[in-house]
């Protein structure tokens, strides 16, 4: 029994790895605030949907798959609701059932099993009245093939078959089994067996095929005793064990479903969150890119993360990559390109999710991974040390990326002198690009921005940050990079100084 | 003093006629007759023989550990035994081999339950015993010769286990009990009954194809079966020992399931009074080759660490001695539990050289030296594989050791005395044929008398015509013949410490050192390119 609201074909699996990378990308573009935001204090839904964000969907069918869901979730109120009270309820059957003690010999641990099943079997119920109710509400896949499934499988005849097998599961009747013998006579291969009907004598409760010999344990016999629940035990442990499993399966089933009901959960938190804040946002079009081609349209894109941390909405900006791999932003510092740079991996990431993404309009081919390599400036070491651990980042992720990668770079290497950084950079970024890999790159190194900008062979789209007194600040343009930095008019903002008589070398 | 004449080089110093045995008894592997006296005391505790036979006892007891310290008398004997271990060392041989042992081994334990078994049970394990031990019987009977006939080496007594196996295998006797003991363990294993437990009783029935009940359950539930944990619990199973042991409950069940097929246990029952069926060179045998089985376990650590083993080339008389890299069986089996290096020793002597003195810095590794030396000779006599490659040396009689004990007696003319007095009667013991090896004699007197007595102990030691390793700080007693040969203990001056911290000139161009650096983490455009190039 399938849940398949995140994928048309199968079910979240724990299994799939995170994208090679994760935890630095997960840093650098401060993608604890958005799982927060969209967990709003509740771990199982933080946890979730930062399992799908690092698990980037190489498939337009399901990204579309989930916006259908997404959509049906705000559409239809009330059913995503009354599905996650039954399986948060579900998953508690273990610890409402608090029968299981220290002792897990095979009679307890049957006897818990049966205990927890008992609830279950309540909870199934419910998940079918549920079903039933909406059953003729909704239209997406995701949703009409999961009710149409609850109320297949979980019919009436089965939940009484169930109903059958846990008063079955109780053996009040005695242990039936059967044994065949080691080469020193000892009762093996102890098979728990299901009485024949026909082998019943009326008034008889012996279940066996006649003739039979019998012997009782005598009082008193404490070994007799001893030895005889062992033989009990041996015989039942297999079913016991039998009955654990069928009950973490069922408890299984409600897990998955909670799981992917707290995706959707998540994804109307924050578009709530969003709203709230003023800004905009859209399910984008996915599309599979040729092979070495790249795609990424928006209109109004932000960084979201800046948006729910501040509950404002942010400067937007439009950025148009078609058939380009390579996106160069140059310019003032402060001007806004980290956060541009943010908001383009986050948007990545999350339309790679099926979730919404912070931008009015946005198209975009998907990718296979998303890396990042951030300026460290907390590492206060020697200056060959610190460029040592830059490059040994830069080198890890060459080691990870595959044509289809994206890096997305901020001010690399500009922790040695400019002409050495550029010059690292430069055959790095040339190396990645022929390689099919996309690179978006902030840096204030002219002497890497010029080259690239002017190179035939790799087109790239260059983006400029404005000067401050400039009125549209962190808004980023198109334009060639430019000598100048712009420290001088930070340098000058911030100490409120007219302008020095000489410049800094 | 005058130094006493030689003993004549290359003369056999036991006659081989007064310890030949030809009265080998079917099975044996060990010939126990043509040997010598056992290792003495000191020898045993001074080469460390007495630490291998701790731990041979401990895996096949003292009796059969004991024949590690006696030296046999014949090339004759070494060699037969060599032959056994060379065989033996063969894989498919070794394996056939513990393969039969064991299975004797439990066919004994299997017999000896019965005696304290319940009375059905009881006749179960005589069945049980006669078909372990059949079913191995009839394969050892194939694939030892088989396996010694792929080995392409050969060994008398092995061939001859291998011959009395196939005689024993193809009498009708045997055959008729095969067949027998077979046809009823099948059909005891073919037994299957119903068991209906209910309170505190217990009933039982033949087997009429009850549906399984898991299977049922697993079925009923598979709707929901994609859906698995990754911790997956289980039942506490009963007691280790539940099930593995008969008890009260058990006994009865089979003596119903006994009633209900009287067809199979009335058979079984007869067939317990025939009793044990282990043939005489079969236990034998298996007695004996646990010993070599043993021995190649306490090698094996050794050979999987790097260490050579070999089986020396023995010959009778004053020979050349060969031996390249030797070891301290002991010490080596003690460094390689540890992971640490053991370091291994060449060893030369012509013929006609009898006296090695080693000398050199305390801790230097001299009476580790002198001590795989002393074991080297023994073990060869014993017969068994030795430390070292490609050995050659001469069938000592005996190796005798005089090591100082400090911990003996509290004077010093007391200690020095009784070490005479030990030396006295080692070197009444010595023959031509003995390996003599003294350790740091008199070290506790001055160094005047030390002098003089090594030099006296030398002589008296040489007369004798033994082959004479003698560990000294006294380094001027060496005689001016061409018997004498010194050794040396090296201290290494470089140590382990290989470690090169190449210094090079950084040139003050940063540039060039930056890219220096990229390079060396593989980020030159040619190295990401290439980095990449294999994955789509």
């Amino acid at each position: 029994m399938k849940v398949r609201l995140m994928f048309p074909d199968h079910d979240v699996d724990g299994a799939t790895p995170e994208m090679a990378g994760a935890d630095a990308t997960a840093a650098d573009l401060e993608l604890d605030t958005l799982w927060d935001a969209m967990a709003r204090g509740d771990a199982f839904v933080r946890g979730v949907v930062r399992a799908t964000t690092l698990r980037p969907v190489q498939d337009v069918a399901v990204v579309e798959h989930r916006h259908a869901v997404l959509a049906e979730c705000r559409r239809v109120p009330g059913l995503l609701d009354e599905l996650e009270e039954v399986a948060e309820r579900a998953v508690t059957a273990e610890r409402r059932a608090s029968s299981w003690v220290f002792d897990r010999s095979a009679s307890m641990s049957l006897g818990h099993a049966v205990t927890v099943l008992d609830l279950l079997l309540e909870d199934l119920r419910a998940l079918r009245a549920v079903a039933d109710r909406y059953a003729d509400d909704v239209t997406s896949p995701g949703w009409t093939a999961l009710l149409a499934t609850v109320r297949a499988e979980i019919d009436d005849d089965y939940l009484e078959v169930l109903r059958a097998e846990v008063r079955h599961l109780r053996l009040e009747d005695g242990v039936v089994l059967s044994a065949h013998l080691s080469p020193t006579g000892l009762a093996l291969g102890l098979v728990l067996r299901r009485p024949r009907p026909e082998n019943h004598h009326v008034l008889q409760r012996n279940p066996l095929l006649r003739p039979t010999h019998s012997w009782t344990v005598p009082e008193r016999d404490e070994g007799g005793a001893r030895a005889f629940g062992e033989l009990r035990d041996r015989a039942i442990l297999d079913v016991a064990t039998t009955a654990l499993h069928a009950a973490e399966h069922v408890v299984g089933f409600f897990e998955a479903l909670r799981t992917e009901l707290a995706f959707y959960r998540g994804c109307l938190t924050l578009t709530a969150a969003l709203e709230a804040a003023g800004a905009r946002w859209c399910l984008p079009t996915t599309t599979t890119p040729a092979a070495g081609e790249h795609e990424l349209r928006c209109a109004g894109v932000y960084d979201p993360c800046l948006v729910l941390r501040t509950g404002t909405a942010a400067v937007v900006n439009d950025v148009d990559l078609r058939g380009r791999r390579l996106l160069v932003v140059s310019g003032a510092n402060h001007g806004g390109k980290s956060t541009l740079l943010r908001a383009l991996g986050v948007a990545h990431l999350m339309a790679q999710a099926g979730m919404p993404v912070a931008a009015e309009q946005c198209t975009v081919a998907l990718v296979r991974d998303v890396h990042t390599h951030w300026a460290r400036e907390e590492d206060a070491d020697l200056r060959s040390g610190k460029l040592d651990e830059e490059l040994t980042r830069l080198s890890d992720i060459v080691d990870r990326v595959r044509p289809g990668s994206i890096v997305v770079s901020n001010e690399s290497l500009s922790s040695t002198t400019e002409d050495e950084g550029a010059a690292i950079a430069l055959e790095v970024v040339r190396a990645l690009v022929d390689c099919g890999v996309v690179v978006y790159l902030v840096t204030h190194l002219y002497d890497l921005s010029r080259p690239l900008h002017d190179d035939a062979t790799r087109p790239a789209v260059c983006l400029r940050a404005p000067r401050l007194s400039s009125t549209s600040r962190y808004r980023l343009e198109p334009g060639e990079p430019l000598r100048t930095s712009f420290g001088r008019d930070l340098y000058d903002e911030v100490f409120a100084t007219a302008a020095p008589p000489g410049s800094a070398g | 003093m005058p130094v006493p004449a030689r003993a004549e080089p290359e003369t056999d110093a036991v006659p081989s006629d007064a310890v030949r045995s030809d009265a080998v008894p079917s099975g044996s592997l060990l010939d126990t007759t043509a040997t010598r006296p056992p290792l003495g005391e000191d020898a045993l505790h001074d080469l460390a023989i007495d630490q291998l036979v701790t731990r041979l006892a401990t895996q096949v007891g003292d009796d059969l550990a004991a024949v590690l310290t006696v030296p046999l008398a014949t090339v004759d004997a070494v060699r037969r035994r060599q032959d056994v271990a060379r065989a033996l060392d063969v894989p498919a041989v070794r394996a056939v081999v513990e393969t039969f042992v064991d299975a004797v081994t439990r066919s004994v334990g299997q017999h000896a339950e019965a005696r304290k078994a319940y009375p059905v049970e009881a006749d179960l394990w005589r069945l049980h015993a006669a078909t372990t031990y059949l079913d191995a019987l009839v394969a050892l009977a194939s694939d030892l010769p088989r396996e010694l006939a792929g080995a392409g080496s050969r060994s008398a007594a092995l061939d001859e286990v291998a011959r009395a196996c196939a005689e024993r295998v193809d009498e009708p006797s045997f055959r008729e009990l095969y067949a027998r003991a077979t046809a009823l363990a099948a059909a005891v294993h073919d037994v299957t009954v119903a068991l209906w437990l209910h309170g505190d009783t217990v009933t039982v029935g033949r087997f009429d194809d009850e549906p399984d009940d898991v299977a049922t359950v697993r079925e009923v539930f598979a709707r929901f079966a994609d859906h698995g944990r990754a911790k997956r619990r289980v039942a506490a199973a009963p007691p280790r020992t539940s099930g593995r042991r008969m008890d009260e409950v058990q006994a009865h069940v089979l003596g119903m399931a006994a009633r209900l097929h009287p067809e199979v246990f009335d058979e079984v029952h007869a067939f317990a009074a025939v009793g044990d069926v282990v043939d005489g060179f079969a236990a034998r045998f298996v007695h004996d080759v646990r010993l070599y089985l043993a021995w190649l376990d306490v090698i094996a650590p050794l050979r999987a660490a790097g260490l050579p083993v070999c089986l020396p080339r023995v010959r009778a008389g004053h020979v050349h001695t060969d031996a390249r890299e030797v070891y301290d069986v002991v010490l080596a089996t003690r460094l390689v539990d540890r992971h640490e290096d053991v370091v291994t020793n060449d060893l030369t002597l012509a013929t006609t050289e009898r006296l090695l003195l080693l000398s050199g810095p305390n801790q230097g590794g001299k009476t580790t030296f002198a001590r795989a030396v002393g074991q080297l000779h023994h073990l060869a006599a014993v017969g068994l594989p030795v430390p070292g490659r490609r050995v050659a040396l001469g069938l000592a009689d005996q190796v005798l050791t005089h090591f100082e004990r400090p911990e003996r007696l509290g004077n010093l003319a007391g200690r020095l005395g009784e070490g005479l007095h030990r030396m006295k009667d080692l070197l009444g013991r010595a023959t031509a044929g003995s390996v003599v090896v003294l350790n740091e004699p008199f070290s506790s007197t001055g160094l005047d008398d030390a002098r003089f007595l090594t030099r006296e102990i030398l002589a008296r030691a040489r007369a004798t015509g033994a082959l004479v390793v003698c560990v000294t700080f006294v380094d001027d007693v060496a005689g001016p013949d061409g018997s004498t040969v010194s050794m040396v203990a090296e201290v290494d001056p470089d140590d382990a410490a290989v470690r090169t911290f190449h210094v090079t000139r950084r040139p003050p161009d940063g540039l060039a050192y930056a890219r220096a650096l990229a390079r060396r983490h593989g980020l030159t455009a040619e190295l990401v390119r290439s980095r990449l190039e294999d994955r789509s």
